[in-house]
């Protein structure tokens, strides 16, 4: 596995990996989430789970199901973690509960280590089903400023891990737990984010429609209200009164949002009528054309107004775009106001920046080329391997040393024969 | 004959972030967070920017600065905190002392009215740090060039930044490997570097340059290498 990334990562963080995963041969690690696929988690457990595995650590990913009202409940906790003021009746807390006993008593919840993310399995805790001192709960979601009713209810469960682990600081709380940050990631060799040839870019555009000599804004996101689509194309409106400009809103359907449909709905009746509006409503698995729509974008978009992370703008940056984001959740530990793109308030402020970048293409390509290497430091799946690696280590330490010193393993392509 | 120093090892530090429960909203709180936060709370708040973006030197050096002019709104404080002199602080008790002076100085000067939202209040963090051997050495200056030139800038950082961290004396330990070769001018001038004031990648280049320069110039009793 390490050898497929040598010439796209940083070699010195293949050969941390290689020193890590010799430390922990033996070792097992356990993910638990609420979906297998669409969304940001299951994209990226599909590719961190492989990843361990290969390395000699026994890896299992196990996802919770429930019934419809199980879901609608944790799509509310969702949005009411992420600020919404959403009420949510004891009944449904109760619905909540049982799911998560049942499921407690049908999946093994056994490792070394156990990663549970997000807040839909995070009450598994409650039900004996993990060994505390061994589980993580992994927040993937702006926690920053949550209803505090909710965030009080979940409280409760989180304090019970022996760690908790967000994108950034803003969104940790207070916990009596240990509050350590793991920046997400995306693979470069996927699907989504693997080279593509100019013939096959063109082939996407054409079949949606996309004129490719003009100029092509980009947002991929699910339709979601905190993605601000409606925000997007009303930046979109203002850039057209200068800038003959085409819009992609292209998102696809996760099966833990019951919520999207309603969103596209809306966005579709505001795009109506202008040709040059593209809202497309993609199929899970159509990380090729997300892959092309990105790579053929004058300027990737990315408004969130709550975001976890916003992995579609490291995609992006790594395409060498020049994005616009939201200053919200993890888009500002990636975009550089000013450096690898600009953070945005308004849909003034989008409209005002997307007008430079249009009119200043040198100034854009630089942006994107600042970006591409800003992901590869700081953002791929190789950074993010060797950091759960560490959280490892750090979990299994029987006694906690700061710095901890890893001792030279064998020699993995440096040329330090004793280190 | 004297027999030559040890390879010279390159190591790096890669780290996860904690956060603690530690955050300040004004300056008064940003000063009693800097009184109780562990020295490797510090350290890092002072040094992570050089390492996040190592291609350049961002606006302010350190986290505290950059808080307090676009958090705050108080760009003199920033300035004040900018212009820490890291370089000539031997340990981070010093450093800690010097920050804490300066918070309360101004604070005196100018009050304590300025207070942020609690979504952008200060928080602060520490490195778990995890130290790998590099994977490169170095036995002789020559090589030692040739491998500065192809390490990653981290390495360097952690040799510049790194003793801060480390118990003993604190020193550029480039600067020491290069005396142990006899190249004392050299490592006078090694030591007296400021690397505070570059970016890691342009810290680089004014090594190399100043490591070939260096070896050019006689040095008295050479060990053969």
């Amino acid at each position: 596995m390490i050898e497929q990334y040598r010439g796209i990562a940083p070699d010195s963080v293949l050969r941390e990996i290689a020193l890590l995963a010799e430390a922990l041969q033996g070792r097992s690690l356990l993910h638990v989430n609420a979906t297998r696929s669409g969304g940001g988690v299951a994209e990226l457990l599909a590719r961190l789970v492989p990843w361990t595995e290969a390395l000699g650590i026994r890896t299992t990913w196990e996802v919770i199901s429930g019934s419809p009202a199980f879901f609608e409940v944790t799509k509310a906790m969702h949005n009411a973690l992420q600020g919404d003021e959403v009420e949510i009746p004891r009944a449904d807390l109760e619905v909540y509960l049982h799911g998560l006993q049942d499921n407690a008593k049908r999946l093994r919840l056994e490792a070394d280590v156990v990663v549970v993310h997000d807040p839909q399995p995070a009450y598994l805790i409650q039900f004996g089903a993990l060994d505390r001192r061994r589980a993580v709960w992994r927040c993937h979601i702006d926690l920053s400023q949550p209803y505090e009713p909710v965030w009080r209810f979940l409280r409760q469960a989180v304090s019970r891990y022996a760690m908790a682990v967000f994108h950034v600081a803003p969104f940790a709380q207070p916990l009596p737990i240990p509050q350590l940050l793991i920046a997400p990631s995306i693979d470069p060799l996927s699907e989504k984010n693997r080279e593509l040839s100019e013939a096959e870019i063109t082939a996407v555009t054409e079949r949606f429609g996309i004129d490719r000599r003009r100029p092509l804004l980009v947002q991929i996101s699910r339709f979601d209200r905190f993605k601000d689509p409606l925000g997007v194309i009303a930046a979109y409106r203002l850039v057209r009164q200068n800038f003959d400009c085409q819009l992609v809103l292209a998102g696809g359907p996760a099966s833990d949002d019951p919520e999207g449909e309603r969103v596209l709905a809306e966005v579709q009746e505001a795009a109506a009528g202008d040709p040059d509006i593209f809202v497309l409503s993609l199929p899970p698995g159509s990380d090729h054309e997300i892959n092309a729509l990105q790579r053929a974008a004058t300027v990737v978009i990315q408004k969130s107004t709550r975001e976890g992370f916003g992995l579609t703008v490291t995609e992006a940056m790594w395409k060498g775009k020049p994005v616009i984001g939201g200053a919200a959740g993890g888009i500002p530990a990636q975009v550089i106001h000013g450096v690898t793109g600009f953070l945005v308030h308004s849909p003034e402020g989008a409209a005002f920046r997307l007008r430079y970048l249009l009119s200043h293409p040198r100034a854009a390509q630089r942006m994107g080329a600042q970006g591409r290497e800003h992901v590869r430091r700081h953002f791929l799946i190789t950074r993010h391997v060797r950091d759960y690696l560490m959280l490892m280590l750090l979990m299994l330490q029987e006694r906690p040393s700061n710095p901890l010193r890893l001792p030279a393993a064998a020699p993995s392509g440096g040329e330090c024969p004793d280190g | 004959m004297v027999s030559p120093p040890s390879p010279f090892v390159f190591w790096k530090a890669a780290f996860l972030v904690e956060v603690l429960p530690l955050r300040a909203a004004s300056l008064s709180q940003l000063l009693t967070g800097v009184t109780l936060a562990p020295e490797l709370s510090i350290f890092h708040h002072l040094h992570q920017r050089f390492f996040y973006e190592p291609a350049r030197l961002p606006e302010y050096p350190n986290d505290f600065a950059a808080w307090a002019d676009r958090e705050l709104g108080d760009a003199v404080v920033a300035e004040r905190l900018a212009n820490l002199n890291l370089f000539r602080s031997i340990d981070l008790a010093v450093v800690r002392r010097e920050l804490s002076v300066i918070l309360a100085q101004h604070l005196q000067e100018h009050g304590d009215a300025r207070r942020v939202a609690a979504g952008s209040a200060f928080r602060f963090c520490q490195p778990r740090l995890v130290v790998f051997p590099s994977g490169q050495q170095a036995r002789t200056p020559a090589e030692f060039l040739e491998v500065l030139r192809r390490v990653d800038s981290d390495t360097i950082g952690y040799h510049l930044f790194a003793p801060k961290i480390t118990p003993g004396p604190v020193a550029n330990d480039f600067a020491v490997w290069f005396a142990q070769w006899g190249y004392h001018d050299l490592a006078r001038q090694l030591d007296a570097f400021d690397p505070y004031l570059n970016s890691l990648e342009d810290n680089r280049a004014y090594l190399l340059e100043l490591i070939e320069l260096g070896l050019h110039q006689p040095r008295p009793g050479e060990i053969h290498d």
